[in-house]
């Protein structure tokens, strides 16, 4: 129960890497919350949530989990779950096999077992194929089943849709917006972000510009954080050109 | 299924092995009972033991490493082992020294590409592994040159570096199993971990493996392997790399897969390679096993590699 009032804490991050420079003043993730991570390339998301998983460690400044700004390699991965970019895998283990390196089934909290899993991201009939056999999409999306399955309240995902197809675009975000845990992710697709998400951090040059709920996003907030002009079409964002 | 099969050959591989030899043993009577105690059984097993570490090692060093090119040799272990033996060789000769010498000088070696590494930043397979061949080069020009200035001993180098189960004792085969049985057993509780290494550092880290910590036991283990195996029997080539991708490519990629066949098939090939060493030469005397592993073994690879070519490596 501990792990349902857990949170992640953001205190005066700093990090810089050659030009780039990353300073959060503060962030809150509470347990529960539907986040998308929004910018242009180079702002500095794929920082912010390699800082937060603790892959990077950041010059100054604390990432506090469940208030403890110290936990080992071992504790946080109870608490957080992470998926790259850039996933690999050494090896030619079926996707099955994949998602069992790292399967936790101890806190249970997406609520699903790993067939439900495999089942919402239509992975089932791939279970004993070889993960480099895998088109880019599938193998993204037994990348996703592998760190969605690690069952712990936080993910962190670094745009897990990105190679998908519409519809299994549209899955995987149904299923990642309907898990109980926390969601952070890092996304392109503003208007897809808007249908799955209730909380906004958009950034620029290394900072959070705006930090917004999903009825506080307007065309005026894109165009300042994008630096392209936005038009509103219905429900949907557009460039104005 | 496929440990059974090993196990099986393995059994075969091992019998043959004490049955067949240059001196002819059976039936048993006084005199050849005890070349059989004495020398053959010990060798054998010896022979299998090594097979198996130097299987384990090569498999250890790729994971770690991340590289279907390391072993032994691609990370200094085995050549800086090589160079301290000839050193303590030329020196003194007495068995033990020897020994000592070349497990000492493996893990100084080993300490180089370690400090290298780790001052260009961290602990990245890559640098790890252009570490490990620079400091394989400098330790053969080192032997090359104890090869020159103690002129008079360069035959018992070379043949101490052609590698050999000739000074297989059943003290020696004692130590070699017991490593084997402690690092499997360390292995078998770890594998979960060793498992997670598959995937790339961020997704291993954030799995909950201290991938860097991890890296690094493996590899100190790991060059312990190598520096036994060549501090007892010189330079044995090709088991290290060749075994591992055969397993791989034969009976499949998962940890368990790769942790338990692969010392069974190391020791399976170096017995049939011991043995065949030993009564390959019509004249009776024996080759030494490092070039019929390396002929063989680099044979039987190139058969593999055209056959299985896009399934030997995946990262």
């Amino acid at each position: 129960m501990e792990l349902l009032n857990s949170d992640i804490r953001c205190e005066q991050l700093y990090f810089s890497r050659g030009e780039f420079r990353l300073k959060i003043d503060g962030l809150n993730i509470r347990c529960g919350e539907k986040i998308a991570v929004l910018g242009e390339n180079g702002c500095g998301k794929t920082t912010l949530l390699q800082l937060m998983a603790g892959v990077l460690t950041p010059e100054r400044g604390f990432v506090y989990i469940n208030g403890n700004p110290r936990l080992n390699v071992e504790k946080k991965a109870e608490v957080i779950s992470y998926l790259p970019q850039e996933a690999g895998l050494l090896f030619n283990l079926t996707v099955y096999e994949l998602i069992n390196l790292t399967y936790n089934e101890k806190t249970g909290l997406t609520g699903m077992g790993k067939t439900e899993m495999l089942e919402a991201l239509e992975l089932e009939m791939f279970m004993d194929r070889e993960y480099h056999s895998l088109s880019g999409g599938e193998k993204r999306r037994a990348m996703l089943a592998r760190a969605l399955c690690r069952n712990t309240p936080f993910v962190l995902l670094d745009e897990p849709a990105a190679p998908l197809d519409l519809r299994h675009g549209w899955l995987a975000m149904t299923h990642i917006s309907r898990a109980s845990c926390a969601a952070v992710v890092a996304m392109h697709d503003i208007n897809m972000a808007l249908r799955y998400f209730d909380r906004f951090i958009l950034m620029k040059n290394g900072e959070v510009a705006f930090d917004k709920g999903k009825n506080e996003i307007n065309e005026n907030i894109l165009e300042e954080v994008y630096s392209v002009p936005m038009r509103r079409v219905d429900d949907f964002f557009v460039i104005a050109v | 299924m496929k440990y059974i099969l090993l196990s099986v050959l393995l059994i075969l591989s091992i019998t043959a092995g004490i049955y067949a030899g240059q001196v002819e043993l059976f039936p048993l009577n006084e005199f050849t009972r005890d070349i059989l105690w004495d020398f053959r059984i010990p060798r054998v097993i010896f022979a299998a033991l090594n097979g198996a570490t130097l299987a384990l090692a090569g498999m250890l060093y790729q994971i770690t490493l991340r590289n279907p090119m390391a072993e032994g040799f691609t990370t200094g272990a085995a050549s800086s082992a090589a160079f301290g033996g000839c050193l303590a060789l030329a020196l003194s000769g007495r068995p033990w020294t020897v020994s000592l010498c070349a497990v000492i000088s493996a893990f100084a070696g080993i300490a180089i590409v370690r400090y290298m590494a780790k001052h260009s930043g961290g602990f990245n397979p890559v640098t790890v592994i252009l570490a490990g061949i620079a400091v394989s080069v400098m330790a053969g020009s080192g032997v090359s040159f104890l090869k020159y200035y103690f002129e008079e001993s360069v035959s018992t180098l070379v043949f101490w570096l052609m590698g050999g189960l000739t000074r297989a004792s059943w003290v020696k085969t004692a130590f070699m199993a017991a490593l084997l049985v402690i690092v499997m057993n360390g292995l078998a509780v770890k594998r979960r971990k060793i498992a997670v290494l598959f995937l790339d550092d961020h997704s291993a880290i954030t799995s909950g493996v201290n991938v860097p910590a991890m890296r690094e036991f493996l590899f100190i283990v790991t060059t312990a392997l190598v520096a036994f195996s060549v501090s007892f029997c010189g330079i044995i080539s090709f088991i290290g790399l060749m075994i591992p991708h055969a397993v791989r490519a034969l009976f499949g990629h998962d940890i368990n897969t790769q942790l338990f066949c692969t010392p069974l098939a190391g020791a399976f090939a170096l017995t049939v390679f011991d043995l065949l060493s030993r009564v390959i030469l019509p004249s009776g005397s024996e080759l030494p096993v490092g070039i019929l592993t390396a002929l063989c073994g680099g044979l039987f690879f190139s058969l593999l590699l055209m056959k299985k070519g896009g399934k030997v490596w995946n990262s």
